[in-house]
């Protein structure tokens, strides 16, 4: 799970599932381009997490299990934006694998998801709109999503 | 939606609109009236075994408003359907999602059918079934008793309220005994409830799902119709339509009626039917005021029978020859007698006189009289040819021939004429009297009448010549020809003159004329008679029918007036419709926006239209922006997401007191990118409502743990006999402390990481423990679900949601730490460490900290 390689612009893997979404050099993968494509999605995603530690200079934490490392976002970024990748992360791995029963991701679910990750990503390293205890990300007990927020 | 603020607004409208007084006074007065059949024309109708219906038995019972908003805190269930023995599925009441898996046959959709019994007295699964499949209900492992009991809080009522139904051996699923009570005891009626339900219906399953949109439109229809708060506006359309339909039923009736009556009028053979036809006959010109002087006349009937223009039937011809023969009458007996012997008297008399003087001298002037006039014929002739000759000539007498008749002769015998004729004059005043007499007698003695002479050609009718048959029912025939020779007799009198021959005449004739005229006439007055009992009834159907036909006259003016009454309100209503539509609508929309995921299907506006039968809900839909109003373009999963697009705002409407919602399988024929999706929309409906949904696979439990969405999962286990085993799987506060575990055992974590970040997930699952705790007492004391989520948003620390959950007093947060103490010293250092770790790092045992924290929530979560 640890990727200690360069410094890869998440530019890069989604312009790639672009391209394998319009069929461009597709022929030769044949029935496997989906999965490819929730691959590269996915990877996109973990290097726009590891924009974020680079940014915070915290670079060791790139080499944290994928779980831990979405476990500390919160701490970092936008609660719903920490959130949304989550959940695009793990939804993403579960396409990227083959699973008994379970089909493959339509060319229509991977170009929404590439559509949304090409919104999401970009907020990750925006600076944080809202102060440490704002409400904007609380859930229905009041409390913030992971409870990483001082509120006294 | 309040009923008058509805009529408010619509009178609002109708002083803007331009109706005329009479039409905008019906819709008003429609709006007053009480609801006309509102329970016949929708299906919202909560069934034959209602739960008000035993509930409501106990005197003197509290109520449930359909205000007081209910959570669900436990479902209990024993010997329905999958669940052998007793078995409690518990809930935490207050808003957040419950998800329940089990593999198919684990006995899950049992619980969501047992609540819906219990609650509502039917089940939607069941209740549209076969008998044969409705058979099943009870479970094959239990004993004869079925009891299920829904334990709820209810907003203010203390403590829990209690809903059960049970069955005893042998009763049907219909036949169930229901009762719901208090915590204290008391009993309570679920009555208030039964609207509520079906307008709300806080239960969805899988197979209601597809039936939604698969349904017949107006179901829908009248589903969202109830949600708007439209019912007031479809009870005045049912008002304006009732009222419609008993004028338009009455018109219609009426010219039902109108061509069979005038065929029974044209086939009777009464004149007055064929008058009353000619007044009726034309429906654009109809004379009622003819036709009802026809009709409500007494018989006899009126004279001359053909009306003008009328076509001469054989049975009229009859009728009018019966009714002839029955005016036939005879001159009475007294009359005939006397004139008889008035003339023998006076024929008596003249015998007499002829043998006297008076005889001689009447024949004498007679002979002179003659004499004198050929004297004065001859002269008179002689003057004319010889104008010269001017004395009279002198003639021979024809009588002797020897005699000169001339002027002198002529004086002579004029005055002795005169002399003659003066001793006569007795006898000339008989003969005279004998002329008046005979006079008399022709006036007396009338021809043959018309109707005794029978027709010259052989008519079918007259099968016998001489006998008249009764025209309808020819069940006797009447003697004419007897009449009629007896008359022929009479009427000969006419022509004879003498005196004594016309008085043997009169006196021989008449009695047989008498009895057969009379035997005549009383057969053709029975035979009228007859046609009168079958004119009568012919008659009372026609006055019924022109009294009808003024009613209708009369109701063209307010018929008008309704239909124009309607005509304006349809498209009121329809405005209201769209106007109310529209959040719903929206939040519809926002919902299928989750769902669909990468669907290529748009959900416009949602539309209310038509009305009546036409009803229906209108969806635009769009295909890759493509309108495309059938449904049928969508995939089936797609149809089942578009359905609790529709069903979520329905149900989770803020006039519902149902907090609640318990979905039964909603995954099924959904890709995996939609139950991510539903997930979602599941966790958005839970911040404001209990949510509690079964599910037969793994799909949306893993979406929800993936998506780290706060849920509650538990698992259904059925062992052999029925016996259903629910274990907790994963739980809010289980979710925060599994997070945190994970962190700890994560060996590369840095560590100044670690000792902020554990503290604070140990801490936040503190928090919702108390959260639940503060939830679970405050709703059961029966406290309004707004006041509770407002207290526990206002305790912003975890000290002030503890001082919450131990002392349900925020303000008392100085006293936690002590009150934790005095429970146990590792409960107020564990607290103490989670608090303050979050602020400056825990340095302490990190997987230590989480095992307290899990210790502590589940002091907090047992706290009463």
């Amino acid at each position: 799970m640890s990727r200690p390689g360069p410094r890869l612009d998440p530019e890069v893997p989604l312009a790639q599932a672009d391209r394998l979404l319009r069929g461009g050099d597709a022929t030769d993968l044949r029935g496997s381009w989906p999965r490819i494509c929730a691959w590269l999605l996915r990877l996109a995603v973990e290097q726009a997490v590891d924009e974020v530690w680079r940014a915070h200079g915290r670079p060791e934490l790139m080499r944290l299990p994928m779980r831990a490392q979405l476990l500390l976002l919160p701490a970092f970024v936008d609660g719903a934006a920490a959130d949304e990748v989550g959940s695009a992360w793990y939804a993403l791995s579960r396409a990227g694998h083959l699973h008994a029963y379970e089909l493959a991701p339509t060319a229509a679910e991977l170009r929404r998801w590439h559509q949304d990750l090409c919104a999401l990503l970009p907020r990750l390293i925006e600076p944080e709109p809202a102060p440490p205890n704002g409400t904007p990300d609380r859930t229905p007990d009041g409390t913030p999503p992971n409870g990483l927020r001082p509120s006294g | 939606m309040p009923r008058d603020r509805l009529r408010d607004l619509i009178a609002a409208q109708l002083v803007h609109s331009d109706l005329p007084i009479r039409v905008s006074d019906l819709i008003l007065a429609a709006l007053e009236a009480p609801a006309v059949g509102r329970q016949g024309a929708g299906d919202a109708n909560p069934g034959d075994a209602s739960p008000g219906d035993d509930l409501d038995a106990g005197r003197g019972t509290e109520r449930l408003t359909s205000e007081a908003a209910v959570y669900l805190r436990a479902v209990s269930v024993e010997g329905f359907r999958g669940i052998g023995p007793w078995v409690t599925l518990r809930l935490r009441p207050g808003p957040g999602l419950t998800l329940v898996t089990g593999r198919n046959g684990s006995g899950k959709s049992s619980f969501a059918e047992a609540a819906e019994i219990a609650l509502t007295g039917e089940g939607r699964r069941w209740s549209q079934r076969a008998a044969v499949w409705r058979g099943g209900w009870r479970n094959l492992h239990s004993g004869g008793t079925v009891r299920i009991e829904i334990t709820c809080t209810v907003e203010g009522i203390a403590g829990p309220v209690t809903v059960t139904r049970s069955w005893q051996d042998g009763d049907g699923l219909a036949e169930g005994h229901g009762a719901a009570a208090t915590a204290g005891g008391g009993q309570l009626s679920t009555s208030g409830w039964e609207a509520a339900f079906s307008t709300h219906r806080p239960f969805l399953s899988y197979a209601e799902l597809s039936d939604l949109l698969g349904g017949r439109p107006s179901a829908m229809f009248d589903a969202l119709h109830a949600i708007l708060g439209l019912d007031a506006v479809a009870d005045v359309a049912r008002t304006l339509t009732a009222a419609r339909g008993r004028l338009t039923e009455a018109a219609r009736r009426l010219w039902e009626e109108h061509p069979p009556l005038l065929a029974a009028l044209r086939a009777s053979g009464d004149p007055r039917a064929a008058q009353v036809a000619d007044a009726l006959g034309d429906p654009a010109h109809l004379d009622l005021d003819r036709a009802w002087a026809l009709a409500a006349q007494p018989p006899p009937a009126p004279g001359p029978a053909v009306p003008p223009g009328q076509a001469v039937t054989r049975q009229l011809q009859h009728h009018a020859r019966l009714t002839a023969l029955a005016a036939l009458r005879v001159p009475a007996s007294g009359e005939v007698a006397v004139l008889a012997a008035r003339l023998r008297e006076l024929a008596a008399e003249e015998a007499g006189l002829l043998g006297t003087t008076i005889g001689d001298a009447a024949r004498l002037a007679t002979l002179l009289a003659a004499a004198v006039d050929h004297h004065e014929q001859h002269s008179d002739a002689r003057a004319d040819a010889h104008a010269d000759a001017g004395a009279a000539a002198e003639r021979p007498c024809p009588v002797c021939g020897t005699g000169q008749l001339d002027e002198a002769w002529s004086r002579a015998a004029t005055a002795e004429l005169a002399l003659l004729r003066e001793r006569a004059a007795p006898l000339a005043a008989v003969r005279e009297g004998l002329v008046r007499a005979l006079a008399e007698v022709r006036l007396l003695v009338a021809p043959v009448p018309a109707a005794l002479i029978t027709p010259v050609s052989g008519a079918p009718l007259n099968p016998e010549p001489g006998v008249l048959a009764t025209a309808p029912a020819g069940s006797c025939s009447i003697p004419v020809g007897a009449a009629e020779t007896a008359w022929e007799r009479w009427a000969a009198l006419r022509l004879l003159t003498d005196p004594v021959t016309v008085a043997g005449g009169l006196a021989a004739a008449y009695p047989p004329l008498r009895e057969a005229v009379e035997e005549l006439a009383t057969a053709a007055a029975k035979a009228l008679d007859l046609a009168d009992a079958a004119w009568l009834p012919l008659a009372a159907r026609v006055t019924a029918w022109v009294s009808a036909a003024r009613r209708a006259e009369a109701d063209v003016q307010p018929l008008a007036d309704v239909r124009r009454a309607l005509e304006w309100f349809r498209g009121a209503a329809q405005e209201l419709r769209d106007e109310r539509i529209r959040p719903f609508a929206e939040q519809s929309a926002g919902i299928w926006s989750l769902l669909r995921q990468e669907s290529n299907v748009d959900l416009g506006p949602v539309r209310l239209t038509g009305s009546a039968n036409q009803r229906r809900v209108d969806l635009d839909v769009t295909v890759d922006g493509v309108d495309s109003t059938a449904l049928g373009v969508m995939s089936q999963g797609e149809l089942h997401a578009l359905g609790l697009a529709l069903f979520l705002p329905r149900a989770t409407s803020e006039a519902s007191p149902f907090r609640f919602l318990v979905i039964d399988d909603p995954v099924q024929s959904m890709d995996p990118a939609k139950v991510d999706g539903l997930a979602r929309v599941l966790a958005q409906v839970a911040e404001t409502r209990q949510v509690v949904v079964f599910t037969h696979d793994d799909r949306l439990a893993d979406a929800v743990r993936r998506m780290r969405l706060p849920a509650t999962v538990l698992d259904l286990v059925r062992r052999e006999g029925s016996r259903v085993e629910l274990r907790e799987n994963l739980d809010p506060v289980e979710r925060h402390l599994a997070d945190a575990r994970a962190l700890v055992r994560t060996a590369s974590l840095p560590r100044d990481m670690a000792v902020m970040l554990v503290p604070a997930m140990c801490r936040t699952a503190v928090e919702t423990a108390c959260n639940e705790t503060v939830r679970r007492r405050r709703l059961a004391a029966g406290a309004r679900h707004a006041d509770v989520e407002a207290a526990l948003t206002s305790a912003h620390s975890v000290t002030e949601k503890a001082a919450l959950a131990l002392f349900d007093d925020a303000r008392r947060a100085r006293l936690v730490l002590r009150q934790l103490d005095g429970h146990a010293p590792w409960a107020a250092d564990t607290f103490r460490a989670l608090r303050d770790g979050v602020h400056v790092g825990y340095g302490g045992n990190l997987s230590g900290l989480i095992r307290n924290t899990a210790r502590l929530a589940d002091h907090f979560r047992s706290l009463a």
